[in-house]
Parts: structure tokens; sequence; C-alpha cells
């Protein structure tokens, strides 16, 4: 029983039940946040520890970290992610193979969560690295003066103090992550742009259905702007002229 | 000696102190000694190393060696790293006698990111472990002493230069401190707000506290010190009472430098 999409309206291709795409096109949105959500947390994670290890870390890890950050930005995300799906599994199962562990996978979902941690590591490193120079040596000292742990001054002082500086780098960081889930498409893991794709190509409106895609993620930037501008009018309360 | 034992043991002693940064050697031999109530102020020339001097007292600079630095009664030890960097021993002992110790800056380091209140209380929360009622309440009264009351909930960004420095007493009187460091609190204002710092370091020096004070207030240094030490290309050249030094200058650097800041 084949549906007769050609004589369907747009509003019934876009509705959330079938015969319409709508719901698969959200599900896919979801997803797609999900992987940028949980990539662009790893990738802060990563930022900072690297910020940290290049301003005050020993010369091996700065060497590290600089190897690091030119595979990045060398290495065209969409080779990374064909890496992380296809060849990195086959590296793991035969370490596992020979320790004598069963077999993993790596779905696509992990690929891309893995992936984007590990490139917006990369920028997330510099972000911060730039955020922290900008903290005036003299705020970090007083800190110091008062016998306050090294951590301490990092938690309260520091990341505080920088955030000003970093908010609108990360902004950027997240924007990027959010739209480099599409290129999860070609390993076949349905996320936002693979689920429009689908759609257009059962139902032949092409046009209908990566333009409705398009303003879902048009939708995500927006809002994410909203939330970003009111994260750095809150973190810079204390600057003048903000 | 029995008429040793009738002075209060000091608070900070400190025996042949050298600081180099790299090639160039800074500080080439202190030797210093604060008892509880005093009032030393350290005077010199640009580049004489007064402010290297005090800051080597909290470790903010760590000495390249040191004869003996004894803060608070405890021995302070330094080691070197691989490439023969000088550092604390012991850095808890360092953090515990720190926060014993309160500094004030040049240029105020008030954190920008907190209200002036907060800015009191950080310290004593978070090093201390106050709870966070009492040391509100005390930095409302502290805050009060140095008559910043009405300016409590701002942040440091919107208060003037005198505004911030009384602000950063008041931060560093929090923690209780036996001595306050004081490294040249009044040469980033403005002439007309200096003042309003001084009569609140006054008050403090009246109340009996120690207090060591690098500056280039010499009406200041005159009227509240005890003892007045003027260093000179990194050594002291002479030190007194602010009598014997302002008015009976013996050294002819001591006499000039008096001449040229009159």
């Amino acid at each position: 029983m084949a549906t007769n999409y050609r004589e369907m309206s747009a509003a019934e291709l876009l509705s959330l039940e079938p015969p319409g795409w709508g719901g698969a096109l959200l599900d896919g949105l979801v997803v797609s946040l999900q992987v940028a959500l949980l990539g662009y947390a790893i990738g802060i994670v990563i930022g900072l520890g690297g910020a940290t290890l290049k301003r005050s870390g020993g010369p091996v890890a700065r060497d590290l970290m600089s190897v690091y950050t030119t595979f990045v930005r060398a290495i065209p995300e969409l080779v990374l992610i064909l890496l992380a799906y296809f060849a990195l599994p086959e590296l793991l199962n035969n370490v596992l193979s020979v320790v004598g562990f069963g077999r993993i996978e790596i779905n696509g979902f992990a690929a891309g969560v893995l992936v984007i941690g590990f490139v917006q590591g990369a920028y997330a490193t510099e972000v911060f690295r730039g955020a922290i120079a900008s903290v005036p040596v003299g705020h970090i000292e007083a800190a110091h003066s008062f016998g306050m742990h090294p951590l301490r001054i990092f938690h309260r002082i520091t990341i505080p103090e920088m955030l000003p500086a970093a908010i609108p780098g990360l902004s950027n960081l997240w924007l990027i992550a959010a739209k480099d889930t599409a290129l999860l498409a070609v390993v076949g893991f349905t996320e936002l742009t693979l689920a429009a794709r689908q759609a257009s190509g059962a139902t032949k409106h092409y046009f209908l259905f990566l333009l409705a895609a398009g303003g879902l993620y048009l939708m995500v930037t927006l809002v994410s702007a909203q939330l970003f501008k009111w994260l750095e009018n809150r973190v810079s309360r204390g600057t003048r002229y903000a | 000696m029995p008429g040793r034992d009738k002075q209060p043991s000091p608070v900070i002693e400190v025996n042949d102190l050298h600081k180099s940064f790299g090639q160039l050697e800074v500080l080439r031999g202190i030797d210093l000694i604060a008892r509880p109530g005093e009032v030393i102020s350290l005077i010199g020339g640009s580049g004489s190393g007064k402010s290297t001097t005090l800051r080597c007292l909290n470790l903010l600079e760590t000495p390249s060696s040191a004869g003996l630095l004894k803060l608070l009664g405890e021995e302070v030890h330094l080691k070197f790293d691989k490439q023969g960097n000088p550092e604390v021993s012991d850095r808890r002992q360092l953090r515990r006698l720190r926060s014993r110790l309160g500094m004030v800056f040049q240029s105020f380091n008030l954190w920008p990111h907190m209200t002036l209140e907060q800015n009191v209380m950080e310290a004593q929360v978070q090093v201390l472990g106050r709870p966070k009622n009492e040391a509100r309440e005390i930095a409302h009264h502290l805050l009060e002493r140095v008559g910043l009351t009405e300016r409590r909930e701002m942040y440091p960004a919107y208060l003037s230069g005198g505004q911030q420095q009384r602000g950063a007493i008041a931060r560093a009187l929090a923690v209780d401190p036996e001595v306050m460091l004081f490294d040249e609190p009044t040469s980033a204002l403005d002439p007309e707000l200096v003042g309003e710092v001084l009569t609140v370091m006054q008050g403090l020096a009246e109340e009996g506290r120690t207090m060591i004070i690098v500056t280039h207030e010499m009406k200041f240094a005159a009227e509240v010190a005890d003892k007045v030490i003027f260093l000179n290309q990194g050594q002291i050249e002479e030190q007194g009472t602010p009598e014997e030094i302002f008015q009976a200058p013996k050294s002819e650097r001591l006499k000039q430098f008096i001449q040229s800041i009159n």
C-alpha cells in the first residue's frame, strides 16, 4: 500500500503522525542535539584541562597538546568520523581479542560524540587559554595571599573571571557542534540531516524536507544565541560597559 | 640573655634574604625582624627592592636563598626544582601561614566578578571555612569600619580607587591576620583619594596591628611607623626610628633620597 505523497499538502507531509514525516524529523533533531550536547560537554572538559596544561604543564604535556591541536586542525571532521566509525572498532577489537575480551561495536551515536568531543576539545583549549590569559595575575596572587588552594582558586576565581572572555568563543563552538552532527549522516546514523534525506527520498519532496531541516537548524541557532546572550550578561555582571 | 626574653618573639624574622630574576640580583642580603604590634615602613627609590622584599615575606616571590625565613614562629624551607628554580618545600605549610597574613596590593586586586561583600567573605568561607552567615556579618562590620556600608552590594568596577582599596583592606582584615603587608597601597590612587586610605591604615596602626608597609608617603611613614627601613640597590642602607631616618640621615644615599622627595 504505497502512500501517494504526490497529492499531499506540505502540512500533511510535515505532520507528526505517519504518513507525515514531521515526527521523524523531530526525532532526528533530538538525536542531533543529544550528540552535540554530549560532544560539547566533553570538549569543554578537554578544553579546560588542555588550557591548563598549555599554560602550566611541563614541556612534554605542551608538545602533546600541540600535536593534538595540529591533528584536529589538519584532518577533516568527516575523515575523523569515518575513522571513529569504521577503523576505531577494528583497532579496539584487535586489542580486545588479544587480551581475551569479546567484541565491541561503536555505533553512530558514540562515534559522533567521540569525534565532536575530540574536535571541540582542541578548539575549546584555545578559547580557554586565551580567556585565562586575560585574567590579571594580581587577582590570582590576591587569592594565593589568603592561602587558597590552587584548585579552589581555579574554581572560584579563574573560571568565573575568564568566562566573559570565553563565552563568545564557546557560543561559536556550540553552533559548530550542533551543525557537525549532520556529518553523521554518512555513516547511516539517523540524525536530523539523514532523517530529512530519507523523508525527501521517500516522498520526492526534496525542497520541502531539506528546507524544513534547515529551518530546524536555524531555530536551534536562534534559541542558542539567546541563551548565550543571557549567559554572557550573567557572567559579566561585574564588568562595566559590558 | 635575660633582657631579650622580655621582647615578644618576632612574627617575621628574615636573615640574609636574596632574590634574583635571571642575572639580575634585586635583593642582596636583607635582614628584617618584625615584632608584634610593630609598624615598619620600607622606603627607597624605584628598583631598590622594597616591593620584592615585601612579596618575599608571604612568598608571592620565592627567595633565591635565605639564611633564615621564619614566619609566625615557623621556619619556611626552600628547595630547588630541576631547572634550579627555588620553591617552597611544604606547600600546605605555606597556605596555612599565608592564611594568617593579610596582603594589600598597589592595584587593589579585588575580584571583579564578586560584589564588595562577596570579596570580603570569600577567604573567610573558602579558606577558614566560616559559615556564610558569620562571614557576612564580619564583612558588614569591616565594611562599615572602612566606610563602605552603602557600597557593599556593588561590583569593584563601579567603585573609585580609594573605595576599592579600602574594600581590599577590609578583605585582608577579614581573616584576622597577624601581620598586614601593604605594597604601595596608595601609589595607584588619585591624589585626592590617598587620604581616605591612609586614615584607615592609621586606625589599624593605632589599634596595635603589626604592619609592614612599602610606601612613598613619607609623611605618613614618619607619623605612623615605629621603624623605617631604607633600601638601596637590594640592600638595607639604613634603618631606625622615623626621627633618625628623616631628621638625621647618616648615609649619603638616604640624604639624597630624602632631598629628592621633598
